[in-house]
């Protein structure tokens, strides 16, 4: 790691109770003499081969119990040392491994938290209050309220806290607010938070270690709702469009859409200045905005499903779907913006032919024709195990059939989301002049509730889920098309499709 | 940003710092994605 007095700062951070990391459950580890030692998932179903080096510190891993990073470097040769905690991020970011707690924070950076706010002086006094009980030290923290013209009693509230203030006359929406704030800030990171946000206590101190790695730019934590009482709460709690991923992401060439959002992200000053910060004619997704520049500066934006905030989400149905169509109205902006990220749609060809067989046998009520998405499986299955097999990989003809199969009602799953997305709203308008498009497409949209509703696990009812999917996706899907139609630019909607064979002959790390 | 030394055996690998950024390290020599698309997107992008 470069000697940056950050770098210096956060690595001492690091120096106390160790990182823990264990396999994660449904990973084996094969260390058969004379091959390469391989880490293999079985859902989804992948194998990744490690350097030999390694081995000995895969052989004290289980997924049973978290071992500390320490006990498992002593396991490697010296030179290597320094280097397992970064090996043992990638393994987390892959989806073999978890990672437990943070850090200790004995050496810390200067932080400026930074807090935008316009007429919300109850929620601000809460977000203050978590502030102040952040585990943190005083002298290291500077806290920015920037209040974006308010007409209510919010700067008011500010007074009675200590932090520093700073005042808009006339509202210039959140990412001046930030920018300004920014522009003052004297912490080497600068951290963001909303105004209806609660920080967990340990909030900075999850996230601050991620810098230690000098490729990441910035840091997204876990974005948890508040309120749990009400249905859509209980909806949000799942699905909020603030939520990233339930584990460790970084940005990379395959996530080109990755981003976190500016309720929770933390990013080093000197890069947001170079960045010249939030893009201020954005009045929604500037954060993606933000995060996608980073990339292109070549830095890493990284996500870590810790750092908690808590976020009182719009809980009333009205303000719920005018946000999701606002959300939907930045898609069309942000493509136009970066046409570099045009958006693409991933289809493995032989489970895309398997579809198109069924598809065409359906639309022509021809049984028979359902023979060649059967033959097209099989051809799969086939051609893959023979991959495996030749690669000396342990893993069965049966387990490479599953993995085949659920590719592929994997696909069918993310193309019914697809429709749902962007396309359900359109096909019911054109029932009339299309009934059996209008019945496909809300299947589709069945299809990809019932999907979500098995992977998201709510604390609601099937049909109260449903009905606020439906009124997600409708409201979202309107913003894109208002916001498509309004610039005559309709690439959100039709996305890249990207035909690929099979990434199975193996490939190098990315 | 890491990458390997191919100078050295494997099992001594040393690890370079300061490298072209984009480019991984090298921890990890293959990886076979035999089920390429899951519904919880741990493979495949959406």
């Amino acid at each position: 790691m470069k000697n940056s007095p950050l770098s210096k700062a956060v690595a001492a951070a690091s120096g106390g109770q160790p990182a823990a990391y264990r396999l994660r459950k449904g990973v084996r580890c094969c260390q058969h003499s004379g091959a390469k030692p391989m880490l293999i998932l079985d859902f989804p179903l992948r194998a990744v081969a490690v350097q030999p080096c390694w081995r000995p510190l895969l052989e004290h891993m289980t997924a049973a119990d978290f071992v500390p990073v320490q006990a498992l470097s002593a396991r490697v040769p010296e030179k290597l040392r320094d280097k397992t905690e970064i090996f043992l991020e990638q393994l987390v970011r892959k989806a073999l491994c978890e990672s437990r707690g943070a850090p200790a924070l004995p050496g810390y950076p200067i932080v400026s938290v930074i807090i935008p706010v316009r007429n919300r002086e109850k929620d601000l006094a809460h977000c203050l209050r978590s502030l102040c009980n952040l585990r943190y030290p005083e002298h290291c923290l500077e806290i920015i309220v920037v209040d974006d013209a308010s007409t209510d009693g919010s700067l008011q509230v500010v007074s009675k806290f200590p932090v520093k203030t700073l005042a808009f006359k006339t509202r210039r929406q959140a990412a001046a607010c930030r920018n300004l704030a920014a522009r003052q800030a004297k912490g080497e990171i600068l951290a963001f938070i909303d105004s209806d946000c609660v920080a967990d206590p340990s909030w900075l101190s999850d996230l601050l270690p991620a810098f230690r790695d000098p490729a990441v730019g910035a840091v997204g934590g876990l974005v948890d709702a508040y309120f749990e009482e009400k249905g859509l709460d209980r909806y949000e709690k799942v699905k909020s469009s603030l939520q990233v991923s339930t584990w460790q992401k970084r940005s990379s060439e395959q996530e080109r859409h990755f981003y976190v959002p500016s309720c929770n992200l933390l990013i080093r000053r000197e890069l947001f200045r170079e960045l010249g910060g939030f893009c201020e004619d954005l009045h929604v997704g500037e954060d993606v905005d933000l995060c996608w520049r980073l990339q292109k500066l070549g830095k890493a934006v990284e996500y870590k499903p810790v750092g908690r905030v808590y976020h009182k989400h719009r809980n009333h149905l009205w303000p719920f779907c005018r946000r999701r169509f606002q959300y939907g109205t930045s898609e069309p902006v942000l493509q136009r913006l970066h046409p570099d990220r045009t958006k693409q749609f991933l289809l493995p060809l032989p489970e895309f032919l398997c579809w198109a067989w069924v598809a065409v046998a359906a639309w022509l009520g021809s049984v028979p024709l359902l023979g060649g998405a059967a033959a097209s499986l099989i051809f799969q299955i086939y051609r893959r195990y023979r991959v495996v097999r030749d690669n000396g990989i342990p893993i069965g003809r049966m387990a490479v059939a599953g993995a085949v199969i659920r590719t592929s009602l994997a696909l069918f799953y993310h193309l019914c989301l697809f429709v749902s997305r962007y396309y359900v709203v359109v096909c019911m308008l054109l029932w009339p002049l299309s009934p059996r498009l209008g019945v496909v497409a809300l299947a589709m949209h069945l299809v990809a509730g019932g999907g979500q509703f098995h992977i998201k696990r709510p604390r609601l009812n099937p049909l109260s889920f449903l009905v606020f999917f439906s009124l997600d996706q409708f409201a979202y899907q309107l913003g894109v098309w208002w916001g498509c139609c309004r610039r005559g630019f309709f690439k959100p909607l039709l996305p890249r499709p990207v035909f690929r064979l099979t990434s199975l002959l193996g490939s190098k790390p990315q | 940003v890491y990458v390997e030394d191919k100078s050295v055996p494997a099992n001594e690998m040393i690890v370079k710092q300061d490298c072209p950024a984009g480019m991984e390290d090298p921890f990890i020599m293959e990886e076979f994605e035999i089920e390429e698309l899951s519904v919880d997107g741990i493979c495949g992008v959406y």
